[in-house]
């Protein structure tokens, strides 16, 4: 599943970036399969609760499966989200050049692949440090309104557009913000304790 | 919370053997305390020396102190009858008299001196009541007690030791001869009991353990290796020793 979530973020922005029509298709397509594997995998967690009837770390790490796999579920919702707005763009001339969007993108799937290792590794070392690098996101996140604002202000027939690259913006900073929580999930299956990163 | 037992550096040896080291533990006033641990890890010894079942073994050898309302149990003056009166057993297997159903229950209150018939009636309804038995055994309440079933036989045990109007009710292990509908009764009934009286419960079964108790002691090898909160214990035990045993991996 961690593998079709990336997958879909790489892909919604790669369609996003060279508008095209055809990548966004596939993402939009493959969201479906996600879906299903986020209750599958939830039906899988409970058969194990009810038949094994795990404790103490083995319990929390189920737990924290059934948590991650719902944030799992929502980044592949925004991989679905960047494929909608490249087509809803499709033909226009960006108002400005695609370079912080990848960035943010770029960063969030390192740190989403990172978290999930981190899940399977029992790391919470690891899961505070990924989690660390959401500040980087955030700090683009505010560049690329500051910049957007600019040009709207300075041009209002480019609000329409900018209004288009603010919500995506959100979109990767929301991105961030699903990577940390599974960070906090990987700390409370290794320690037992929630921790607000 | 206010402590209704404690153990305090209690050592146990049979013969030459030490079953218990340096148990120390206070057992709260109408909560369930859990004894768990693996075979022979001195859970069931520990049990039995709080209300002195061990003094009927010749070779056992006790140091430590018990103290229950603040008298150490193990004081030579100290009237064990009494104590057993105050702190009554269930034990494993069912073991009730070979008499009816009403004189099992009677059985206790008469020895302790009450005497009066409609005393007794009053008890004995009671005590039915309160181990959930009352209604199905009403009817038939001169019939013999080893007409009952195996889980009925349990609760009449424990009303039986219920009709001495105890403090502390300690059970070893008492569903491990029983049904799971049985089982279910004798946990529900631990569950409502703890209302009025403290309890002490060895168990195999861990589910059963997290279920009803408030706090869990797992014992390891005659030592307290872990003694907390049940939550605690079941969720985030500090020893990886405790966490094995609960997760099923040894024992």
């Amino acid at each position: 599943m961690g593998l079709l979530v990336e997958e879909a973020v790489k892909k919604g922005m790669e369609a996003f970036k060279e508008q095209s029509r055809e990548t966004a298709q596939t993402v939009i397509d493959g969201d479906d399969m996600i879906n299903n594997m986020e209750d599958e995998l939830c039906d899988q967690c409970a058969i194990l609760l009810a038949k094994e009837q795990p404790v103490a770390s083995d319990l929390r790490h189920i737990l924290a499966a059934i948590k991650i796999i719902t944030q799992l579920e929502r980044i592949g919702d925004h991989g679905v989200h960047f494929a909608k707005k490249a087509i809803l763009l499709e033909g226009e001339t960006y108002i400005k050049p695609i370079v912080d969007l990848p960035r943010m993108e770029e960063i969030g799937r390192k740190m989403l692949i990172d978290s999930l290792n981190a899940y399977v590794e029992r790391d919470s070392e690891a899961a505070e440090e990924i989690a660390s690098r959401d500040r980087m996101i955030d700090d683009l996140y505010m560049q690329v309104v500051r910049e957007v604002l600019t040009y709207i202000m300075a041009d209002s027939t480019k609000i329409s557009q900018g209004v288009e690259l603010l919500t995506m913006a959100r979109y990767m900073e929301r991105f961030g913000d699903h990577v940390k929580n599974i960070c906090e999930w990987v700390i409370f299956s290794e320690r037992g304790e929630h921790a607000d990163l | 919370m206010s402590i209704m037992i404690e153990v305090k550096n209690l050592d146990l040896h049979y013969g030459d053997f030490k079953a218990l080291h340096g148990i120390n533990m206070e057992i709260e006033e109408n909560q369930v305390t859990a004894l768990i641990g693996p075979s022979g890890c001195g859970k069931s010894t520990f049990i039995r020396t709080i209300n002195r079942m061990n003094d009927l073994i010749d070779s056992v050898k006790i140091d430590g102190e018990i103290l229950y309302g603040g008298e150490n149990i193990y004081d030579q003056r100290y009237d064990v009858i009494e104590l057993r009166k105050r702190i009554g057993m269930v034990f494993q297997k069912p073991n009730p008299f070979p008499m009816s159903i009403y004189d099992n229950i009677a059985y206790g209150p008469r020895i302790h001196g009450k005497k009066n018939k409609a005393e007794l009636d009053i008890l004995v309804e009671k005590s039915l009541h309160h181990a959930a038995l009352w209604e199905e055994v009403k009817d038939r309440i001169q019939s013999p007690a080893l007409g009952l079933s195996g889980g009925q036989q349990q609760r009449l045990c424990l009303a039986r030791t219920l009709a001495v109007e105890p403090d502390v009710v300690l059970m070893d292990e008492p569903t491990s001869a029983l049904d799971p509908v049985s089982t279910a009764k004798i946990e529900d009934l631990v569950h409502d009991l703890k209302k009025d009286y403290t309890i002490v419960i060895v168990t195999h079964n861990m589910q059963q353990a997290g279920r009803i108790s408030d706090k869990t002691a797992f014992f390891l090898n005659g030592y307290i290796e872990e003694f907390g909160t049940t939550d605690q214990i079941f969720f985030n035990p500090v020893s990886s020793k405790t966490e094995a045993y609960i997760s099923g991996k040894f024992g």
